[in-house]
């Protein structure tokens, strides 16, 4: 994927790559474009996990055998799998993102892990720093007993796209 | 004509919480066209925590219900700011996502989200009645027993 635009420029100052886009393996697809160019579209995706070229990494549970700092790491890549569905969705072109409108974070845990929200900071942050205030969404956070290929974190996302 | 929510939500003498500011990288509310987004709302009562616990272990049914309420009233106070500061300013309660810290075998989730949703319609009437999922978390941040997030339309 060719990245063109200032949020591209931002990421090479950030030194970041966007991850190969995750090719989902069901039926489902891994980004939706809802309503006309014209009219401001939404930008719908689906949920990622803390994976590179299919592979995933920080797998397990917090408060188990993932630590918190790695948890943060594995909600970093989680967030950076996003926009590579984001690129993919908009042509390279991540200057359409108007905002991030609501992310949903869910921690793989332990039951007496209490710091989801930390955890989900990772893809807050993560969003902020590559977008700026736009990136900043309405987030829920919760933790659960288990996730698909033991992923340690999952989110997905809706952005709003400029007309 | 329908009684407006802010006249009901005063006839029914019912207290919203101060609007808790986000203590990390994102923001209460977010509104696309006439949607509403608000984020996901803990047991906060102007800044102090309450009902910590787990349903299913150290927590009876009828307190997970009004730590739900709780969250309800605090997503009502987020969307009342949100909305210039009047609920006349909602349409409807689209949907809320009620997520309950919980033990495995418990099973009792729509009950407890039922604090939110029973709220809702208390306060907005009939455009309080809103689709809904209502799930269990194996744990919530800070060991909170409940946490809701909603979607409203506006005016």
């Amino acid at each position: 994927m060719n990245l063109k635009g200032r949020v591209a420029a931002r990421l090479v100052e950030l030194g970041l790559t966007l991850p190969p886009v995750f090719q989902p393996v069901a039926n489902y697809v891994g980004h939706r474009l809802q309503g006309p160019r014209l009219q401001g579209q939404h930008l719908w995706i689906a949920g990622m996990g803390p994976t590179w070229a299919q592979a995933v990494h920080h797998a397990g549970k917090l408060g188990g055998t993932v630590s918190l700092e790695d948890g943060i790491k594995a909600a970093r890549l989680t967030a950076l799998n996003m926009l590579a569905q984001a690129a993919e969705a908009l042509d390279g072109d991540l200057d359409r993102i108007a905002g991030c409108l609501k992310v949903f974070v869910l921690v793989n845990a332990r039951p007496d892990f209490i710091d989801a929200h930390r955890v989900a900071d990772g893809v807050t942050d993560q969003l902020v720093e590559v977008l700026g205030d736009i990136g900043r969404p309405v987030r829920s956070a919760i933790a659960a007993p288990s996730l698909p290929l033991d992923i340690s974190t999952e989110a997905d996302a809706l952005f709003l796209l400029h007309s | 004509m329908t009684a407006s929510h802010e006249a009901r939500l005063k006839a029914l003498n019912i207290a919203l919480p101060n609007p808790a500011a986000p203590a990390a990288n994102y923001v209460p509310y977010t509104i696309s066209g006439k949607t509403l987004y608000v984020a996901g709302q803990i047991t906060l009562w102007n800044g102090e925590l309450k009902y910590l616990g787990k349903l299913g272990a150290d927590m009876e049914l009828a307190q997970g219900v009004e730590a739900a309420r709780l969250c309800g009233l605090n997503l009502i106070a987020q969307a009342r700011h949100a909305a210039g500061g009047s609920l006349d300013n909602i349409k409807q309660v689209l949907k809320l996502g009620g997520f309950v810290n919980c033990t495995p075998d418990f099973i009792q989730h729509p009950q407890v989200i039922n604090g939110a949703s029973d709220l809702m319609v208390e306060v907005f009437g009939d455009a309080g009645k809103h689709a809904r999922f209502a799930v269990g978390a194996v744990s919530l941040p800070r060991g909170i027993a409940v946490e809701v997030d909603a979607i409203f339309e506006l005016v």
